[in-house]
Order: structure tokens, then sequence, then C-alpha cells
């Protein structure tokens, strides 16, 4: 009888999956700088306050930045001692009540024929002054069996000279 | 079908009077106790304590600027059952924040049709029963959700019309006041399917509070009806 019990048990809580309700705020870009150069100090356009920018380390080459909840784009300012670099990150702003959170917010692809899955690479002259940026639109609400399968968000790699 | 002439015919009542004091009246109950129940058929009511909380308790209870208007009629079918219906009313605003929602208003009204049962030995002081429910809500609010950097987003969102139907078990007291005036105290659990809608609706109409429920939305409570009997 236990045998039994521990087996329905186990196979509950193997079959069991968990619900990531996203962020209770702005959500956060993953930021991953592959090149030489370091960045004195990074900013957005249209930022009101700039408290999450001042404690990014810049001898680091990765970042979470924010993204904004009041318009479709955020264009942020890379500051290094010879020059200022932009991206430009456009997106898709989702406000939903999902079941089990309330009211959530999601981030998809600019264009509605990409999936979140999808990798869409920027080069120089369009969205950016660095040579090549890759960006992949996870969403950052659903659900997850894994801790490897969590919802990631909106994960940015910058190639830069 | 009984007609209303019938059912609320003068000759009727005089037998019933007459059978409750001769059948009912004879027992080891006092007369008072066994004859009441059975000497009206009908009743019509109100809800009286529903609009009481939320004026008492202000923005300490989950359902404030709260407006609730519930009518009740009740008839006997046969001896020891009776058919009940009511209409409801119901709007009100929630200011809790939950799940980044900063209000939310809500009007909708609600039917409840059933029977009961007298539990306690044809007596006619406990009663259990149950009821169809047809309930519609509409809900308007505001969502917020803070914006260190950018600044805060806010928006509006409004769910029209969102139609349930269900079905209520309740328990109920009879408090006999005078010939005329019934004091009814109701505990009941009620089940509603929501058939649309996506945002939860944290109070539904002739249901209740239901915080973190979408389809199916299960709530209980308990109130206070006062009946006037009819002849």
């Amino acid at each position: 009888m236990y045998k039994v019990i521990l087996l329905f048990a186990g196979l509950s809580l193997a079959l069991s999956s968990c619900k990531e309700c996203g962020p209770q705020a702005e959500p956060m870009v993953s930021v991953q700088h592959i090149g030489r150069r370091t960045f004195q100090s990074i900013t957005a356009l249209g930022a009101v306050n700039d408290s999450v920018f001042r404690r990014i380390d810049s001898d680091h080459y990765s970042y979470q930045l924010p993204l904004s909840l009041l318009a479709d784009s955020t264009t942020y300012l890379f500051v290094s001692e010879t020059r200022v670099d932009t991206l430009t990150i456009r997106y898709r702003r989702l406000f939903y009540d999902e079941k089990g959170c309330g009211f959530v917010v999601d981030v998809a692809p600019p264009e509605e024929r990409y999936s979140n899955s999808d990798f869409q690479t920027i080069f120089k002259g369009k969205y950016t002054t660095f040579e090549e940026v890759w960006i992949k639109y996870g969403s950052y609400v659903g659900e997850y069996r894994n801790y490897a399968d969590r919802p990631q968000g909106v994960v940015v790699t910058i190639y830069d000279k | 079908m009984y007609s209303s002439k019938r059912f609320f015919g003068i000759a009727r009542l005089l037998v019933l009077s007459l059978a409750a004091h001769f059948c009912l009246g004879q027992g080891t109950l006092p007369d008072t106790l066994s004859a009441k129940p059975f000497r009206r058929d009908a009743s019509i009511g109100l809800d009286v304590f529903k609009n009481i909380p939320p004026l008492l308790l202000g923005k300490r209870y989950y359902l404030q600027e709260a407006f609730i208007v519930e009518a009740i009629t009740r008839h006997r079918t046969h001896r020891g059952h009776y058919a009940q219906f009511l209409v409801g009313y119901t709007q009100g605003a929630i200011l809790e924040r939950l799940n980044h929602i900063a209000r939310q208003e809500l009007h909708g009204w609600y039917l409840k049709g059933g029977t009961e049962w007298d539990i306690t030995g044809q007596r006619g002081y406990g009663y259990f029963g149950v009821a169809g429910v047809v309930a519609s809500v509409t809900n308007r609010g505001t969502y917020h959700f803070p914006g260190r950097t950018f600044g805060d987003y806010v928006a509006d969102y409004d769910e029209r019309n969102n139609l349930g139907f269900g079905a209520e078990l309740s328990l109920t007291r009879n408090f006999y006041l005078s010939d005329r005036w019934l004091l009814r105290w109701v505990f009941r659990g009620t089940l509603v399917f929501r058939m649309a809608g996506d945002v939860q609706p944290y109070y539904y109409p002739g249901v209740g509070y239901a915080p973190n429920q979408y389809n199916s939305i299960l709530s209980g409570g308990s109130t206070l009806q006062l009946h006037y009997r009819l002849r």
C-alpha cells in the first residue's frame, strides 16, 4: 500500500510543472558583449531614473538592462573611451491576464512572423552601431518542468570589434 | 401546475390551519412552535445583511462602494418543501491591489431558483436547499506595472456581461419574529462556471469573493433575509 502511495506521489512530482509569471516590473534584457572594449557607462534614451545603469559593472561583459513598458522600442547608449555606440531593441509589449498569475507583462518579436525561439540578427547601420547583434525574443511567462527550460526573456549578444 | 387561486386560496389556508392545529398542535411541542410554520404558504423577502459589512468596515472590507439588492419569493409546494426564487443586483469596487490590478469596478445581476426541504422533522426551523444559479458580471478596472527606469505603465480593461451558470447548496435557520415576519439565516456554498472572460473577477455577483479563480468560481457565505409572510 505504501509503495502505491509513494509511486503516485513520485509520479505526481515528476509530471508536475512550475509556472513563471514573468517580471512584476520592467522586463530585463540579458546582454552579452563579445569584444575587446569595455564601456565606461551604459544608459538609455528616455530613462527617468538611471539607478539600474549605475549598478552595472562595466568591467564585465554581461549586463541586465531594462526594457521600457511605455514604448515598443528601447535605445541604449554604450559609452566607451573613444565613442558612443547605440542599440535599439524593438519588441511588442503584451499585457494580459494569465491563469494563476493575474496580469502579466511579456515581450514578443516586433514582427508577428517571427516566433519567440527565432534569433534575429541586426547589422551595423540598422538599429545599432555595433558590427552585429543577435536578439532572441524568449518569453518571460510560461510553464516549465526543469530549471533549464525556465522562460529566459529577451537575450541579446553583441559582437564588437 | 397549481393555479395561484388554488394555491393561495383561503379554503386551503383554513384547512391547513385547522390541520396544523388539530394534528401538530396536539403534540408534545408547544402550540406556538408547531403551528407557525404551516400557517402561511408563501413569503416575500429582502436581504437585510449584505450591505452592512461594507458600510461598517469601509476600506477594511474587500468590497467597497457596495450596493446589493436581493429579493426573494418563497412558497410551499408540499408539506415541508418550499420553492424559492431570488433575483439580485450587485455593484461595488475592489480597491485591494491584487496581481497588478489597482482597481476593479463591477456590477452584475443574478437569478437563483430551487427548492428546499425541512430538515427539522417538519417543524419549520431548518432547511436544506438546492438551487440553480445564472449570473452575469461586468468588470472594469485599471492595472498597473511599476517602471522604475522609464516610468509606470497604467491601462484600463473592460469585460462586459460575463455569463455564468452554476448551482448552490444552502442551510437555513428560520426565526419566526411574529405571525407575519420571518427572519432567515442562510449559509450557502455556490459554484458558477463562467462562459467567457479572461480577467479574474475577484467578486462574482451571486457567488461572492473569489480571488485567483477564473472559469469555475466557488465561494460561500452567510446572510440574513427578512420575509413577510403572505396569506
